[in-house]
């Protein structure tokens, strides 16, 4: 016989309370659900293939980041043996590092000095002491110096170019906020994101699959006359966008080139002739640069250069001191704001290849929830029959306690859910509404006279940024008051007891707060009210 | 008088499982020669998962016509397309195999498909599984499944003793292998669901084995001058009544799921239905049996007796 003592009843009856309690949202109508979710009761969050939505796997690709690092470090040695007057006949690239021939055995010397230089070492454990990898190997022989990839170094500068990675794929899949994604390294150089509710993939994929390096060279003095020409030393060849076919020379060497790593802004706007263009703003160090780039090359056409391809190549009127521009080239609206939001999130360290991708689509998810809730239904009305035609009363004991199970199962799922979402809170609360509306209520509150004034302007950037910080610093108070409430008090999982309790929304928000692109981040000039983040419901 | 539950295995019910289980041997025995045959010779129907290629449904909005998709589809010159119709004469499967070049050309391969669609049709899901995903995917499965079935061994003997591991791992061996026979035979997709589903079939095995396998435990020491074999049958004879309703609840469930749950899950709740059958098949024919031919003596029963009295203060 079982016996219980008292308190043995009174936890099992509260447990099975509380178990009713949490799975309770699932049952209740939509409003209810609502007013209830501030407490930290929800239904149960359906999973993608339930939502519909997208999954891609991004793997790094090696091959380019080795490319990409030898070009790097074949460009530094260039430099630095010029610098120092040493002279040196060819620098080759080849599949695992890069040589270079010094010409007088006399220099060998400094030469070596020299080079060491470049071969940094990076950190590869955690706290920077101890293990300390360079990216490059050095060896010398008979005047030539050969540097060879080190594996640990190359190993540790995926580990950083991956965690540099998500945060720019997290810019460019969820440019306005608004969409529940998760993106999160996957092994070691590997990225999933998962999108639920997100229909077209193919929009996302076209702003993953550029790298978005971009850079402002000056165009070679002489240019190709006929096909198949070898450019001139100091030049590289590179396609043109509108016609693949017709090739540029642009020069190489690092003083006629801006790169875009100084870019602070991008928006998509329009141009005198009303054609869609992207308007960028460079920080201080690229204004500088730009401007005396300009400014000594006056009357002189430069390239505008994405990703090894030339995008246009206008003529320099005037120096261009403000440290804003324009890019121009043939888009379409939808190509401008895609560019400005790829140039927004900055260039990927290296290429990222899809290598896995899911997608269901809204209606098989719907189909399926309603097969599977049928299914489920019937299934359990066959089971408690046949328990009470083969156990009699025990059966009913026996389908009581099936049903607590089911219960207390959804209640766990629903509950559990509040801690894993609290990752995407400031993204909820845009969403669902209040806190969209409490945004748009501040920046309203700032935002007087601007629509007299025409988009984009420097009064308009102001106001919506005093509004954003005011609402920011509201949403912080807001934010501190239930992390109190909700993520200290409990936190049964194991997963998050080791976190700090104050890191997540306060961080977050911090973050938010000082990030001038985010401050900004209010969409699309073009679009009147439909900057993304102002449409927050 | 209250309601009188219906008894559907007798009390006093007593089978000669192991004189039948010679006949069970036998037939296992065929059985997973020809499922390892039919794996070497014909081989699986191996999914996108485990290939690579694309998957994609569609719904189109009159009854769809797989030929002239068919047509459109090998025009794009890919070969090899399978079109399929997907649960309803409106919904179809496309399945591409994987492209040369790499998980670029898979990406345009699958472009290029839904653009030669057009817009009339919804396109419902899509998978596309590059080539090296698709290869560790492949060998994480065996890994699971292997690993799944070591770690059972392990914890088999660590709980009974030898005899009892090898009846378990064997039992477990013949369900996996007959299960993949199956596949072969039938062309059902071969899948990362039916992983899963493997998988569970093996916790499902395992528990109906491990619930015999105490009941003998339990009479060894029960009936100590009880020959070997009556007590084994003795043993499954009175679990029978459990074992056979676990099995018909489960049953219920699943044959549910397999009409009603919709395409998406049918590979896996059929193979879940086929698993339950089998896991209780071999827990009974197999697993016990094995005991007999290994030679499970009470001299262990007795020395772990003896280490437990010792051990007790």
């Amino acid at each position: 016989m079982l016996n219980f003592a008292r308190w043995q009843t009174i936890g099992i009856i509260a447990s099975v309370l509380i178990a009713i309690l949490l799975a309770l949202p699932n049952v209740l109508p939509k409003d209810m659900q609502d007013r209830l979710r501030p407490y930290g009761l929800r239904p149960v969050t359906l999973g993608l293939d339930l939502q519909g939505g997208i999954n891609i796997l991004l793997e790094i690709d090696r091959d380019d980041l080795r490319r990409r690092l030898g070009d790097q470090i074949a460009g530094d040695i260039r430099a630095s043996l010029r610098e120092a007057k040493i002279g040196y006949n060819g620098i080759n690239r080849f599949d695992n590092g890069v040589r270079v021939r010094i010409t007088k055995p006399e220099d060998i010397e400094r030469a070596n000095v020299e080079l060491k230089k470049l071969i940094q070492p990076l950190d590869t454990g955690f706290f920077g002491a101890g293990t300390q990898a360079s990216l490059f190997d050095i060896d010398l022989q008979d005047q030539q110096f050969t540097f060879t990839f080190n594996e640990a170094g190359v190993g540790a500068k995926i580990a950083s170019a991956i965690s540099q990675s998500i945060k720019i794929v997290e810019k460019r899949v969820n440019p306005d906020g608004v969409v529940e994604a998760t993106i999160q390294q996957q092994g070691k150089e590997r990225i999933t994101i998962q999108l639920p509710g997100v229909q077209d993939s193919e929009e996302i994929k076209k702003r993953l699959n550029q790298t978005a390096k971009l850079t402002f060279q000056l165009l070679c003095e002489s240019q190709a006359t006929a096909e198949g020409q070898n450019p001139p030393p100091d030049c590289r060849a590179l396609p043109l966008k509108e016609d693949p076919k017709q090739i540029l020379w642009v020069q190489t060497s690092s003083r006629a080139t801006v790169d875009g790593a100084d870019l602070v802004d991008a928006r998509p706007s329009f141009d005198q002739q009303n054609q869609p263009v992207v308007s960028f703003r460079f920080n201080t160090k690229g204004a500088e640069r730009f401007a005396k780039l300009t400014r000594d090359n006056v009357g002189k056409p430069f390239a505008i250069i994405l990703d090894d391809i030339v995008v246009s190549y206008p003529r320099i009127n005037e120096a261009i001191l403000g440290g804003s521009g324009q890019i121009s080239g043939n888009f379409t609206s939808q190509e401008a704001s895609d560019l400005a939001i790829v140039l927004r999130s900055g260039a990927l360290p290296a290429k990222l290849t899809i290598v896995e991708e899911r997608t269901v689509g809204p209606s098989l998810g719907s189909d399926s929830i309603k097969a599977g809730f049928n299914a489920s239904i019937i299934g359990l009305v066959l089971v408690i029959a046949f328990m009470m035609v083969a156990y009699g009363v025990f059966g009913i004991f026996a389908n009581l306690a099936l049903l607590i199970n089911l219960v207390m199962l959804l209640g766990v799922m629903s509950f559990f859910r509040i801690h894993a979402d609290l990752a995407g809170h400031r993204r909820h609360s845009a969403h669902h509404g209040h806190g969209g509306r409490l945004q748009r209520h501040h920046i309203r509150a700032h935002a007087r006279g601007m629509a007299q004034r025409p988009h984009g302007t420097e009064f308009h950037r102001d106001r919506l940024q005093v509004g954003l910080r005011h609402h920011f610093r509201f949403e912080l108070h807001r934010l501190h008051r239930r992390r109190r409430a909700l993520r200290c008090r409990f936190r049964p999982s194991a997963r998050l007891r080791h976190r700090p309790c104050h890191r997540h929304p306060h961080h977050r928000l911090h973050r938010l707060y000082r990030d001038p692109l985010h401050r900004f981040d209010l969409g699309a000039p073009g679009q009147a009210q439909g900057g993304s983040a102002l449409r927050a419901d | 008088m209250p309601y009188k539950p219906i008894r559907f295995i007798p009390d006093d019910t007593k089978i000669a499982f192991l004189s039948l289980s010679r006949f069970g041997f036998f037939v296992s025995g065929l059985l997973c020669l020809g499922s390892i045959l039919l794996f070497v010779f014909v081989g699986l129907n191996v999914g996108v998962d485990f290939k690579g290629g694309t998957v994609i449904t569609i719904r189109t909005q009159e009854v769809a016509n797989i030929e002239e998709l068919r047509g459109k589809i090998d025009a794009l010159g890919f070969g090899g397309a399978e079109i399929q119709e997907f649960g309803s004469p409106n919904d179809v499967m496309i399945r591409l195999p994987a492209v040369e070049g790499g998980d670029q050309a898979q990406q345009d391969a699958m472009t290029k498909v839904r653009d030669v669609l057009g817009s009339g049709v919804e396109v419902r899901s899509v998978e596309v599984v590059g080539p090296k995903v698709s290869a560790e995917l492949a060998e994480q499965g065996i890994v699971a499944v292997v690993t799944a079935i070591l770690f059972i061994v392990l914890y088999i003997w660590f709980r009974f003793e030898w005899q009892f591991a090898v009846g378990a791992v064997l039992s477990l061996l013949h369900d996996v292998l007959i299960t993949i026979g199956l596949f072969c035979v039938l062309r059902i997709e071969f899948n990362l669901q039916i992983i899963a589903a493997i998988l569970t079939i093996v916790g499902y095995s395992l528990n109906d084995t491990v619930v015999v396998f105490d009941r003998i435990r339990e009479f060894l020491r029960k009936y100590k001058t009880m020959p070997l074999a009556d007590l084994i049958d003795f043993s499954i004879n009175s679990v029978l009544p459990r074992t056979i309703l676990t099995s018909v609840t489960t049953m219920l469930a699943l044959i549910a799921l397999y009409i009603f749950g919709g395409e998406v899950l049918r590979g896996f709740t059929f193979t879940m239905i086929w698993g339950v059958l089998i896991g209780t098949y071999s827990s009974i024919f197999i697993a016990s049996p094995v005991l007999i031919l290994l030679g499970t003596t009470r001299e262990a029963q007795k020395a772990e007796a003896k280490a437990a009295a010792a051990a007790r203060p």
